[in-house]
């Protein structure tokens, strides 16, 4: 469902296909354990195909649990929908969304 | 004196006083060369509404100074008039120049929430840098009759994760202005409060335009197995704005209920706006069956049905439909035409781009526009079909061609580009062609430009040409 990079002491999630309420729980899990060797963590959206609500609820809840860590999630790469989606919720205002991955990182 | 040094460890803040006068400027830029091991050197301006030109010189002895005891010198919170000043003397690129809310108050930076062009990046730093002085300030504010300033304080307590001000932000559902009520609706979604959310379903059943969008969204965020039929009830709504808010919501929750809710909606729904959206809304579904509702629409009477239905397919490129997108190309309808050619840029592959080309001669204006554009958009050399269509009487396609070419033959754009800038009847065309060449810079580029000004007749182009001449 995701490959890890490891750059330059940051975490990069390649996150791939549907992100919905089983799959972003997952997702969550694991991301929250890339933290007990790094301080932040990128997800790159660049292979979601689709997500869905109960996806995003489960981001939202990864970035409370990474701000109760006073660690940094960053969000980057996505297709025009799923930017959308963040933009309608008004989640753009809430996360660290980058275009490129280079940006996220720097 | 009227100014004062700070230090962080290796970072010293100069602030200034209004009205510093320019030998205490002078003075401080003096001070620094006495201070060691300092990495950055902060000038902050937000107390400063004027400067003097003559202060200017005190600001690059500063600069100077930083750099003789290795230090990064930068400007900070530089207002308009300065920043004026700075530019006709040229040094806003001889300076670094940021933007430091930390030297302001917690008061003085919410004022800054009356300015559009402030209010997001200080939420922002208010939400990342939160503290009790900021929770009381912004709660404070809940307290007063600005609604700009409600409308930042909420969505700044949403940003900070502030749960405390949980129920504050409740009691704003029943304010009687819709940006507060805005504001506190997307923060109850983003904070998850399932209780909240028979108070947003009232809202979104106001249909006030304002607040329904941000009614749908927090209730997808806020939804269980029993939204989807309760959404599915407001696809009947009298309002097209209340039937619009629940096809939003039903597509954030993207379930197998909500796909066929929408469908069985675009079967009753009456007006073409809301089919529309609805159309959109079923191309965000991961489902069989959804190619054939787009590749239907695009037969439809109506142009916004036909244009979300092509995007749609783009989309969600839908290569096994290929073939019924390609048949469209000529339609009788040009529009049926234009809205499945450009299905086809987002989809087509170079080897099936042939039958983009091959349909060019038998298509109008507007489509044989749409498949230069699409060419633009598939990887692959279409140069030969381009040189082949350069002396076509549309000026927008003339441009457009011109930059399909520069995008994939380097070879021969120069010789184009040239021809063009020198004899095209259009200015738009001419315009294109130099902002190519100002690319390419080719031999004698100035000597050509200095003559083409003399004798072109556009405005806009001479405006272009003097504009390259200064840059090179």
């Amino acid at each position: 469902m995701f490959d890890v990079q490891d750059n330059g002491g940051k975490k990069v999630v390649f996150v791939k296909g549907e992100v919905n309420a089983q799959t972003g729980s997952e997702l969550k899990k694991s991301i929250l354990d890339l933290y007990n060797s790094a301080s932040s963590v990128v997800i790159s959206f660049k292979g979601v195909v689709y997500m869905n609500s109960s996806g995003l609820r489960e981001i939202i809840d990864l970035l409370k649990s990474v701000n109760k860590l006073k660690k940094e999630l960053k969000l980057c790469e996505m297709s025009a929908d799923i930017r959308e989606m963040f933009t309608f919720t008004g989640l753009d205002k809430v996360f660290k969304i980058y275009d490129t991955q280079s940006q996220a990182l720097g | 004196m009227s100014y004062k040094f700070t230090r962080y460890g290796d970072f010293l803040k100069i602030l200034v006083e209004q009205d510093a006068p320019f030998k205490d400027l002078e003075d401080a830029a003096r001070g620094i060369v006495n201070l060691k091991d300092l990495k950055r050197i902060s000038l902050d301006l937000k107390n400063c509404y004027y400067i003097q030109s003559k202060a200017l010189a005190a600001l690059i002895a500063m600069k100077k100074n930083s750099a003789k005891i290795g230090a990064e010198f930068i400007v900070t919170n530089v207002c308009d008039n300065i920043y004026q000043v700075m530019e006709m003397a040229n040094l806003t690129s001889y300076f670094n120049i940021e933007e430091d809310f930390s030297s302001y108050t917690s008061s003085e930076l919410v004022e800054k929430f009356f300015q559009p062009d402030y209010a997001d990046r200080v939420s922002d730093f208010i939400a990342e840098s939160y503290s009790d002085e900021f929770r009381a300030k912004l709660l404070e504010i809940l307290e007063m009759p600005e609604p700009e300033l409600k409308f930042y304080a909420i969505l700044t307590m949403g940003k900070a994760h502030d749960y405390s001000a949980e129920e504050r932000i409740k009691q704003e559902l029943d304010s009687e202005i819709p940006l507060i009520v805005q504001a506190s609706v997307l923060v109850l979604g983003w904070f998850g409060d399932s209780g909240s959310k028979e108070k947003i379903y009232g809202v979104l059943e106001t249909g006030h335009e304002e607040v329904a969008e941000a009614a749908a969204a927090s209730i997808a965020l806020l939804s269980d197995d029993s939204d989807a039929a309760r959404l599915g009830k407001l696809l009947t709504s009298q309002s097209k704005i209340i039937r619009t808010a629940a096809i939003q919501a039903l597509t954030l929750i993207n379930d197998d209920n909500c796909f066929e809710l929408l469908k069985g909606a675009l079967d009753n729904e009456k007006e073409d706006d809301v089919k529309a959206v609805l159309i959109r809304a079923i191309s965000s579904f991961n489902r069989s069956g959804v190619s054939d509702i787009l590749i239907k629409g695009l037969d439809s009477k109506s142009i916004k049905i036909r244009e979300a239905s092509a995007s749609g397919l783009a989309k969600i490129k839908a290569k096994d439909k290929l073939e019924d997108i390609m048949s469209r190309i000529t339609d009788n309808d040009a529009w049926v035409g234009y809205f499945a050619v450009k299905a086809c840029g987002e989809i087509c592959s170079a080897s099936e781009a042939d039958r983009l080309m091959s349909s060019y001669d038998k298509v109008d204006e507007n489509v044989k526009l749409a498949i230069v554009e699409a060419l633009g958009k598939i990887p692959g050399d279409f140069s030969d079909f381009y040189m082949s269509i350069l002396d076509n009487g549309n000026e927008d396609i003339r441009k457009e061609v011109l930059s399909s070419l520069f995008h994939d033959n380097k070879e021969n754009i120069n010789a184009v580009a040239l021809n063009l800038f020198e004899n095209d009847s259009s200015w738009l065309v001419r315009y294109k062609a130099l902002e190519i060449l100002e690319q390419i810079r080719p031999e004698g580029f100035r000597d050509m430009l200095m003559s083409r000004l003399a004798v072109d007749n556009s405005k806009y182009v001479k405006e272009k040409i003097q504009a390259v001449l200064e840059e090179i």
